[in-house]
């Protein structure tokens, strides 16, 4: 699990996450089942749906602005390590 | 309480002290504090704002919070002002923008002193999860201030900000607000934007003022409330069910809450003591019953680390944030991902992503997340169903006063409990608010919520019983 979200546990933090993830797992397994068979696009929150015109918004910040907190820029582009090769993964 | 921000507007509009003036005294004030409420001071941009302000109450533009000195909780973002959201991750992350709270306050000429400190992208109960190490109780030195919003909570209790904005997720503006003896006020989903708030559970977030009275904490909603197109979830009050005219004549009591065997007898007793006080103020008070409510918590700890899961996938050491690029040329971009986030997340964060992605799975969606959605559902089914015979719940916002530092940061599902009580209006999307009911010793919370889009009603019943409360 810790492979799909991108994340290395040591293995103190394996023990230590099973143990106490365990526990939670145990508490939230108690919740009843309130109504089977529920489709995927029932799943939503009646109360939160609110729709809004599918239009496009310009921003103000300027690319320079954002960038400014990229790790890695090149120009005015965003550097990325090689995808393929390389590494230890 | 002292310097409440309607005490500071009067004294500033009459010229009795400038914002300069002030603003200076709430740096050192917050400068010299050993509570570790902020997580960064803005000395410089608050006396520029501080100008402004005196600027404007001399042209009579003043507004409610013109001059007014704030601390903002580091999950808001500020432009030009670093926001870390407690997390080593965001450690030398400058926004490019103001969240629309922020502009919102600028707009009225409010001094922001600085960021205070909370648990890392406000996950915890305690703010013992922060990076930048744990804030302390002004009531007691040995004990934590609550969490997440624990910074906002305990500079506001010992002043070293006039009011402060929280967010709150699953109990974190009211839980501290309970634990130091202060007003905190989570609003209806949707009545305030979340543009710009640094995202931890998109459909249960919500941003809201913590402050000394609920006058304050009243002043700030109406400033802060309302539509934005930047916010897809955020309310057209035109839309909704909103009932300012409202009366609270019948007070909800949900018994297994009051006499629930896990909380403090000093906390039951202070509530029940609260109870009788608004019994003789002339409320009639009614015994109800929200099924599912008891597992409001196991809803809670299925959907909000789903959301979570998702939320921080961005933090991955390109875009923006802490990285480990340039550190070792030999790496590809999928070990950029892993040693960046194994590196900068704290361990709560990596136990609420692991759990998310695990609730999330092809192979338990089932078993969690959409058993727990559906029961979501139910649950509002059931406050509807409530507010129908009532116009307010009361309630104790914690099961206990504030516990000492270290006492369950070791023990994340002790932790997860302290928000027994919070939770529900969060997976509801309901208003609810918290004050203090106990003048001597560790402060206690009376939590007060109401129906959605009631916000209103919800301060202006609790500003008629504050004082009732409050008296002996």
């Amino acid at each position: 699990m810790a492979r799909l979200v991108r994340l290395h546990l040591t293995s103190e933090e394996v023990e230590k996450f099973t143990g106490q993830l365990g526990e939670v797992l145990e508490y939230v397994d108690k919740l009843p089942e309130a109504e089977k068979g529920i489709k995927n696009q029932e799943l939503r929150i009646k109360s939160q749906d609110m729709l809004r015109e599918d239009k496009v918004v310009t921003s103000e910040i300027g690319t320079g602005e954002l960038l400014k907190n990229a790790p890695q820029v090149e120009g005015t582009s965003i550097k990325v390590p090689a995808v393929l090769g390389g590494g230890d993964e | 309480m002292n310097n409440t921000v309607v005490e500071i507007s009067e004294k500033l509009k009459n010229g009795d002290i400038s914002s300069v003036e002030l603003t200076k005294d709430y740096l050192e004030r917050a400068k010299a504090s050993d509570l570790n409420a902020y997580i960064t001071i803005d000395e410089e941009g608050a006396l520029v704002a501080a100008q402004k302000a005196d600027e404007m109450i001399r042209s009579n533009q003043a507004q409610p919070l013109t001059g007014i000195p704030f601390g903002i909780k580091d999950a808001i973002s500020t432009k030009g002002l670093r926001t870390t959201a407690g997390s080593k991750i965001l450690e030398k992350y400058i926004p490019p923008f103001d969240a629309t709270v922020i502009e919102k306050l600028r707009a009225q000429g409010a001094v922001i002193i600085g960021k205070n400190n909370m648990d890392e992208f406000a996950m915890g109960s305690s703010t013992e999860n922060s990076a930048y190490g744990p804030t302390l109780n002004p009531h007691d030195k040995s004990r934590v201030p609550g969490g997440s919003s624990g910074g906002s909570a305990a500079a506001v209790a010992d002043d070293l900000c006039a009011a402060s904005l929280g967010s709150d997720t699953g109990g974190s503006i009211r839980q501290p607000a309970a634990f130091c003896g202060v007003v905190g006020f989570k609003p209806t989903y949707g009545r305030v934007s979340r543009y710009g708030l640094i995202a931890m559970s998109s459909s249960l977030d919500q941003i809201g003022p913590i402050t000394k009275n609920v006058a304050d904490a009243k002043t700030i909603f109406s400033v802060i409330a309302g539509h934005d197109a930047m916010d897809a979830t955020s309310r057209r009050t035109e839309d909704g069910e909103q009932r300012t005219e409202d009366k609270v004549r019948k007070v909800g009591i949900i018994r297994s809450q009051i006499d629930n065997p896990n909380i403090d007898d000093m906390v039951s007793q202070s509530i029940k003591n609260a109870i009788d006080k608004i019994t003789s103020a002339g409320y009639e008070m009614v015994d109800i019953e929200v099924p599912l409510i008891e597992h409001a918590l196991a809803m809670y700890y299925i959907v909000m680390p789903v959301e979570v899961s998702s939320n921080l996938a961005r933090f991955d050491g390109i875009k923006f944030g802490s990285s480990v690029l340039g550190e070792d040329d030999s790496q590809n971009l999928i070990d950029t991902y892993f040693k960046t986030r194994s590196q900068y997340f704290g361990a709560e964060a990596k136990r609420r992503i692991i759990l998310g992605a695990y609730a999330s799975s092809a192979g338990y969606f089932d078993k969690y997340y959409r058993k727990a959605q559906a029961a979501r559902q139910k649950l509002i089914d059931s406050f509807n169903k409530a507010f129908e015979g009532v116009d307010i719940i009361i309630g104790p916002t914690t099961p206990s006063v504030a516990f000492n530092l270290g006492e369950k940061s070791q023990d994340p599902m002790q932790m997860y409990l302290c928000d027994m009580f919070t939770v529900p209006a969060n997976i509801a999307g309901l208003p609810s608010i918290s004050i203090p009911v106990r003048s001597e010793g560790l402060p206690v919370g009376l939590q007060i919520t109401g129906n959605r889009n009631n916000d209103e009603g919800v301060l202006d019943f609790t500003l008629k019983i504050e004082n009732t409360i409050m008296s002996s």
